[in-house]
C-alpha cells in the first residue's frame, strides 16, 4: 500500500506538468548477489504497446501491470474541477544470477501514436550480503520481516590450520521453530580454490535442535566439506548459496484462530569467509619431507630377497595412517645400478570420513636384477609433519638384503646396452696370494736431469766423435810434421836409454849416436843416408848455428863414434852425456830463431 | 770396514723390512680366506701405511671392503690398483662387480678420432717407461752412427745410417709420447664420491642450482678447484661443482 500510495503521490505531482513522461525506476543502483528487488516502468498516462528491456545477468519475474486511476476534485472559488489522473506501471522482480555492472536498457510504451522510451538504468551487483533485503512480498509483509529467522552458516573447524591440515565446513540451516523450510534449490557451491575439497555426501535431511545466537533454533546440516589447504596464506571461501521456500507464520490469525502461514522464497547466503592458513615450519624440515601432514607408518617390502638375475621382485612402498594422504608423493627407492627399476603401480586405499582423510597408499615398483651378487638397498626414508606434536618426524624403512643367485647375465646384459658388461670373467676374482711392493714416493724419471743427460750424451757423442775423426784424419795427413814429431820422440827415447846405460859402454855410445841422428834428421830433415859429416856441417850453417857449436857438435859425434871402439871411463860417459843435452838444447835455440 | 757393516746391517734391515711386508700379506690373506674380512683389512691397511704400494695389494683391500659391503672404498681401491697396474684383469673384473653396487649409472661418453688414438698408444706404456725407451734408442742410434762413420763398404753405410735414422725417429717419437702421456696424467685426476648423497652445483656455492645428485661410489674427474669446492667432470662430460669434502682423489 505505501509504494501505491507513493507512486500515487508522484503522479499528482507530476500532473503539473501534464505531459506524458515514461520512466524507469528501482530503488537503489547497487544490490546483493542473493537480493531480489523490483525495477518498475511508469507512464502517467494509459499506454499501449509496452516492450520491456532485455535483463541479461537477471532473472526477470514479470511483468505485474498496476494501473492507477484516481480523480481529483478541486474547488477554487466555488468552482469545481474535476481531474481524472491515470497511471500505468510495470513491474519486474529482478534477480541477479551473476557479479558486475549492468545495464538495463530501454523499455518502450505507446501512447497516442507516439514511442516513449525510458532512460537506460546503470545497476552493479555485489557478492551476496548476509541479510539479504527481500521485497516483492507486499509491504506488510516487508514489515514483518519475514524469514530473518532463518539463517544459513557455514562453520569451520579450524580458521587458522597449517597447510595440509585438514579444515571441515559444515554448512548448517537454521530456522526457528514456528517455520518449515522446503524445496531446498540451486546450491550454489564455492569452487575452494587453492584447498583440495572433498563433499561429503548427507543421505537425508534431518531437522534438529540448536543453539544459533543464543537462540533455540531448528537446525538441518545439509553439507560437509572437507578442506585441505594447499598453500600458505589468507584464502577466502566464496560464499554458499542456496534458495529455498519457507512457511512462515505471518503473525496474522486465521479465522480458526491458527497463525496464518505464508510461503515465501528467500535466497541465503553464508557470506565471505576468510581462513588463515600457516605455513609449515621451516625450522627443522627434513629434507625428505614430500609435504605430508598427519599421522603415518611408513613400510617398505619386497616379494622375495632371493632370486635370480633376470627374474623380477616387487618392492612396495607404503605408508598408511591418517592425514593428507593424496596429497604428497612418495619416497622413491635408490637402487644399485646393476637393478633395472620400472614405474610403480599406485594404488590408493583412502576414506574420507568427516575428521580427515585415513587409509594408505603405495607404490608398487618391479625391480629386474641384472647381475649376480649380493645387494643391499639403503633404507629409506619418509617425513612427515606430525600436528599433534607439532614436529617433523621421520621414518625409517629396514634395511633389505636381496641376493641375486646365479642368473644369465648375458641375457640382460644385452638389454642394457650402456652398462659395463661382465661376460669375460663372471666370478668375483679371489684375493692375489704375492705381490711385490714397490716404493710409493717414486720420483719421476722423465724430464728428471739424468733423463736429460742420458738422452743428450749419445747425442752429443755423435758430433765428438765427428770431430776427433777429423783431427786425427788431418794429423795423418801431416807427413812432414809426423816425421818431425818422430823424430824427435827419438832423441828423447834414445836420450834416455843412454842414461839408462851409463857405464856399459858399447850400449851407452849407439844409443847416443842414435841420438843425436835422430835429433839431426828432425832438425835438418834429411834421412840417414844422406848423413855424411860435411852435409850436416852445411845444413847446420845453412840453419844459422854458430860454427862453435856446429864444431863443437861434430866433434861430440865423432867422439861417440870412437869410444865405442876406445876405453872409456864413467866419467868420459858422463860428461859426454852432458855435453850432448846441452849441445841439443844450444842447437835447438840456434835453429828455432 | 765399519762403514761396510753399517751398510751390510741397513741392507739386513732393509731385506727384513720387506719381508716383515710379505708375512703380513700371508698373514691378511689367511684372514681373508676365513671370511675375517674385517680383521684381513687392518693387516693390508698396514701395509699401504707403510709407504710401499702394489697394485695386488690394492685389489685386496678393495676385496675386503666389497665383502663388507663398503662400495665407494672398495672402487675406490680398485681404481687405485688399476692406476698402478692399468691391464690387470681381475681388477678390472672386481671392479665391474663393486660398480654393480653403486647407485648412479652415468653413460660413458667415449672419446673419438685422432685424440683417441694418440691417448691409447701414448697411454699403452708409463712415461717413465717412454724415457727409458727413449735413451736406450738413442744409445743404440750412436752404436748405428758410429758402425756407419767407421764402417768401410758402401752396404754396410747404407745399412747403419738407415738403422741410425729409425732409432733417431723413435727417440723422438718416444719422447713426445712420454711427454704428452705425461700432461694427459697430470690432467687426470680422479675421485671417487664417498658422501651417501652430493649435490652437483651449477656455481661453486651452496645456493646454486642443482645440476644432479651423485650417490656413493661415482667416479669423476676433477678440472680445478676454488675453495672448498671442486669443478669436476663426470664420464658423460657433464661438468658441475662438487663440494671438496664429499670425494676423495684416486692419485693421494
Amino acid at each position: 500500500m505505501k509504494h501505491k500510495i507513493l507512486i500515487t503521490l508522484f503522479f499528482i505531482s507530476n500532473l503539473l506538468a501534464a505531459q506524458v513522461k515514461f520512466e524507469a525506476q528501482v530503488n537503489s543502483d547497487t544490490y546483493g548477489l542473493n537480493e531480489r528487488f523490483p525495477i518498475a516502468f511508469s507512464i502517467n498516462n494509459e499506454g499501449d504497446n509496452f516492450k520491456g528491456p532485455d535483463f541479461k545477468g537477471f532473472k526477470a519475474e514479470g511483468p505485474f501491470i498496476n494501473k492507477g486511476n484516481q480523480t481529483s476534485i478541486t474547488i477554487v472559488n466555488g468552482r469545481m474541477t474535476q481531474k481524472r489522473e491515470i497511471s500505468t506501471q510495470v513491474i519486474y522482480y529482478l534477480t541477479p544470477t551473476k557479479k558486475g555492472t549492468f545495464t538495463i536498457g530501454s523499455a518502450s510504451i505507446e501512447f497516442n501514436g507516439t514511442v516513449y522510451k525510458s532512460l537506460p538504468i546503470k545497476i552493479t551487483i555485489t557478492d551476496a550480503v548476509q541479510m539479504p533485503n527481500y521485497p516483492g512480498q507486499s509491504p506488510q509483509q516487508q514489515n514483518y520481516n519475514f524469514g530473518d529467522g532463518i539463517h544459513l552458516v557455514g562453520e569451520l573447524s579450524n580458521k587458522n590450520p597449517y597447510v595440509n591440515e585438514p579444515v571441515t565446513v559444515v554448512y548448517k540451516l537454521y530456522f526457528p521453530y514456528n517455520s518449515s523450510v522446503s524445496n531446498l534449490r540451486n546450491f550454489l557451491a564455492p569452487k575452494y580454490e587453492d584447498f583440495w575439497s572433498q563433499y561429503i555426501d548427507i543421505k537425508q535431511l534431518r531437522a534438529e535442535k540448536g543453539k544459533y545466537n543464543g537462540k533455540d533454533y531448528s537446525v538441518v546440516v545439509f553439507r560437509k566439506v572437507i578442506l585441505y589447504p594447499l598453500e600458505a596464506g589468507a584464502k577466502k571461501i566464496e560464499p554458499f548459496k542456496i534458495d529455498l521456500d519457507a512457511e512462515v507464520p505471518t503473525g496474522r490469525r486465521d479465522w480458526f484462530g491458527q497463525y496464518e502461514m505464508n510461503t515465501v522464497t528467500k535466497s541465503l547466503s553464508t557470506g565471505i569467509q576468510t581462513i588463515q592458513v600457516k605455513p609449515l615450519p621451516e625450522n627443522g624440515k627434513p629434507d625428505t619431507f614430500t609435504g605430508a601432514v598427519g599421522t603415518f607408518t611408513f613400510d617398505v617390502k619386497p616379494s622375495k630377497t632371493k632370486l635370480k638375475a633376470g627374474e623380477s621382485l616387487d618392492l612396495e612402498v607404503s605408508v598408511s595412517g591418517k592425514g593428507n594422504l593424496k596429497l604428497f608423493t612418495l619416497p622413491k627407492p635408490i637402487l644399485p645400478s646393476a637393478f633395472e627399476l620400472f614405474d610403480p603401480a599406485h594404488s590408493e586405499n583412502v576414506q574420507t570420513p568427516i575428521t580427515g582423510m585415513t587409509g594408505s597408499i603405495s607404490d608398487k615398483y618391479t625391480i629386474i636384477p641384472q647381475f649376480k651378487g649380493k645387494y643391499t638397498l639403503k633404507p629409506m626414508l619418509f617425513s612427515y609433519y606430525d600436528l599433534a606434536s607439532k614436529s617433523y618426524k621421520t621414518l625409517t624403512s629396514k634395511e633389505i638384503t636381496i641376493d641375486v643367485l646365479e642368473g644369465d647375465a648375458n641375457f640382460t646384459a644385452n638389454q642394457q646396452a650402456n652398462k659395463q658388461t661382465v661376460q669375460k670373467a663372471e666370478v668375483f676374482q679371489y684375493n692375489k696370494l704375492v705381490t711385490t711392493f714397490s716404493s710409493k714416493n717414486k720420483a719421476d724419471f722423465l724430464g728428471s736431469t739424468l733423463f736429460y743427460t742420458l738422452l743428450l750424451l749419445p747425442l752429443a757423442a755423435i758430433p765428438a766423435v765427428i770431430l776427433l775423426k777429423k783431427q786425427k784424419e788431418a794429423q795423418d795427413a801431416d807427413v812432414f810434421g809426423n816425421k818431425i814429431r818422430q823424430n824427435n820422440k827419438l832423441v828423447k827415447k834414445y836420450l834416455a836409454d843412454a842414461k839408462k846405460q851409463m857405464g856399459e859402454k858399447v850400449p851407452f855410445y849407439m844409443a847416443m849416436e842414435k841420438a843425436l841422428h835422430n835429433f839431426l834428421k828432425a832438425k835438418l830433415h834429411i834421412e840417414t843416408i844422406e848423413m855424411s859429416k860435411e852435409n850436416i856441417a852445411e845444413l847446420l850453417q845453412s840453419k844459422n848455428a854458430s860454427e862453435a857449436t856446429i864444431s863443437q857438435f861434430m866433434a861430440l859425434i865423432n867422439d861417440c863414434e870412437f869410444a865405442r871402439y876406445a876405453p872409456a871411463t864413467d866419467t868420459a860417459m858422463q860428461n859426454d852425456f852432458e855435453r850432448a843435452i846441452s849441445l841439443i838444447s844450444e842447437l835447438e835455440k840456434q835453429i828455432r830463431a | 770396514m765399519r762403514k761396510m757393516k753399517k751398510y751390510i746391517l741397513l741392507l739386513c734391515c732393509i731385506v727384513q723390512f720387506g719381508f716383515a711386508n710379505e708375512q703380513t700379506f700371508k698373514k691378511a690373506n689367511e684372514y681373508y680366506k676365513n671370511e675375517n674380512y674385517q680383521a684381513a683389512l687392518q693387516l693390508f691397511e698396514s701395509i699401504a701405511n707403510k709407504g710401499v704400494t702394489s697394485s695386488d695389494l690394492y685389489f685386496n683391500i678393495g676385496n675386503c671392503y666389497y665383502k663388507l659391503g663398503k662400495t665407494a672404498p672398495a672402487i675406490y681401491n680398485y681404481e687405485k690398483g688399476l692406476l698402478l697396474n692399468p691391464n690387470d684383469e681381475a681388477l678390472k673384473t672386481n671392479l665391474s662387480f663393486a660398480q654393480k653396487l653403486a647407485i648412479d649409472d652415468i653413460k660413458i661418453v667415449p672419446e673419438v678420432g685422432f685424440k683417441k688414438i694418440l691417448k691409447n698408444a701414448t697411454n699403452s706404456l708409463h712415461y717413465d717407461t717412454w724415457a727409458w725407451l727413449a735413451i736406450a734408442f738413442a744409445f743404440f742410434g750412436l752404436a748405428n752412427f758410429l758402425g756407419y762413420y767407421f764402417s768401410g763398404t758402401v752396404l754396410l753405410k747404407r745399412l747403419f745410417f738407415s738403422t741410425f735414422l729409425l732409432a733417431l725417429g723413435i727417440v723422438i717419437v718416444s719422447v713426445s709420447a712420454g711427454f704428452y702421456n705425461k700432461k694427459l696424467d697430470l690432467q687426470y685426476n680422479p675421485a671417487l664420491v664417498f658422501a651417501a648423497t652430493s649435490p652437483l652445483k651449477a656455481a661453486p656455492k651452496n645456493s646454486s642450482e642443482t645440476v644432479l645428485t651423485l650417490h656413493e661410489g661415482t667416479k669423476v674427474n676433477i678440472l680445478q678447484e676454488l675453495g672448498n669446492w671442486n669443478q669436476v667432470q663426470l664420464s658423460d662430460k657433464t661438468i658441475a661443482w662438487i663440494n671438496k669434502n664429499d670425494i676423495k682423489n684416486i692419485k693421494d
